[in-house]
């Protein structure tokens, strides 16, 4: 065995896992001292890493939420076309509404006057007004209405839990 | 790429002995399964977060601190979900993984700084308040132990930066000396400076007090 010790750089070495020097590494295996020295940072590092783990999430729930967020995109999605949906729908109505409207009225006047144009397009104009209004209480009554996935998929899980 | 393309290098892959260590083996397991979790296959995402998640948490717990790894560990597994179109079996699923997770870390640190809250790598814990596991049966060796363990965070954190992040990556994440270079975009030669360096002024720091 060597007889000099190991220097603090090499103690560093061994400590971080790079090699060693042939004779070093030698002299490591057989030294007491030695591998105190190393075993004398190493402990404190494994305790520190154990502390990290022991307040370490449950893996499996952490996997089963992560699955779950998979649907968290999905789930805002579809919530948006369905509002656009719902807006495509109602304004549809609303242009035929519109429209037999005027077109009942065309029986009792002479059909292309320049007045029936300019009611057509207040009727739309009232219509788009209506639509690009937020605040009009349709709509998240109709969101209220027809739950998301997300939420259909959290319901579900909701009953699985009770049953 | 198409899965034809990855199903070609799913295939390459597999035959290159190279590949026939059990690392080898796991990184073609990794590749499959993330070919079949692209297609849209959970169960075999589930298995890679299962796979993968804890070396994922204790890379974003040496990051953003005990409160928000678990969180910052979660966004890194549905950022890495929508990415898998974007994976090419190149490098490891793992080191893959990580990267995306320091990423997903240096945003939430980012968006802490901007709102004014301390950037610290232990989310502000005191170390010498920290609670560590009974595995030192007699008190008094229990008692130094914890006092070690105490010094040795505050010598950590005292660190340059890049000395501290390869020695908690190193230690902490159990990382090896190739991945936290892949990892880092940094040579191996600069994690093994950098790692020898870290190590040796943590351990003066720790034998000052001794
Ligand atoms: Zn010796």
């Amino acid at each position: 065995m060597n007889e000099r010790h190991m220097t603090d750089d090499e103690i560093a070495r061994a400590v971080a896992g790079l090699e060693l020097d042939g004779e070093i590494q030698r002299h490591l295996d057989a030294c007491l001292g030695c591998r105190r020295r190393v075993e004398a940072l190493k402990a404190p590092l494994a305790a520190r890493r154990r502390e990290m783990l022991d307040a370490a999430p449950d893996w499996e729930a952490q996997r089963e939420q992560i699955l779950f967020r998979l649907d968290g995109p999905a789930a805002v999605v579809p919530r948006l076309h369905r509002r656009h949906w719902a807006r495509a729908l109602l304004a549809a109505a609303a242009v035929l509404i519109a429209a037999l409207g005027l077109w009942l009225n065309a029986g009792r006047r002479s059909p292309a006057t320049p007045r029936t144009d300019a009611q057509v397009e207040r009727v739309l104009d009232q219509v788009n007004a209506t639509l690009a209004d937020d605040r009009v209480p349709g709509f998240e009554a109709l969101d209220q209405l027809v739950p998301s996935p997300g939420e259909i998929a959290g319901l579900q899980t909701h009953k699985k839990s009770q049953g | 790429m198409s899965t034809r393309e990855r199903g070609r290098r799913l295939k390459d892959v597999m035959r290159a002995s190279a590949m026939r260590t059990a690392d080898g083996d796991r990184h073609e397991e990794d590749w499959a399964l993330s070919v079949r979790a692209q297609e849209g296959d959970r169960d075999a995402f589930g298995e890679l977060v299962r796979r993968h998640q804890k070396l994922v948490f204790m890379v974003c717990r040496q990051y953003v601190g005990a409160d928000d790894a678990d969180e910052a560990a979660q966004e890194t597994f549905l950022k890495a979900y929508t990415k898998l179109g974007t994976y090419d079996g190149r490098s490891k699923l793992s080191t893959w993984l990580v990267r995306i997770g320091i990423n997903t870390c240096l945003d939430l640190l980012r968006k802490r700084a901007r709102r004014g809250i301390r950037v610290d790598g232990d989310g502000g814990e005191n170390p010498i308040m920290a609670v560590l596991p009974d595995d030192a049966a007699d008190p008094e060796r229990r008692a130094i132990q914890r006092q070690t363990v105490a010094r040795l965070a505050y010598a950590e954190a005292a660190l340059p930066a890049q000395q501290r992040e390869v020695f908690r990556l190193r230690f902490y994440a159990e990382m090896e000396l190739d991945e936290i270079a892949e990892a880092l975009d940094v040579t191996v030669g600069t994690v093994k400076k950098q790692l020898h360096r870290a190590v040796h002024r943590v351990r003066e720091e720790l034998e000052a007090v001794r």
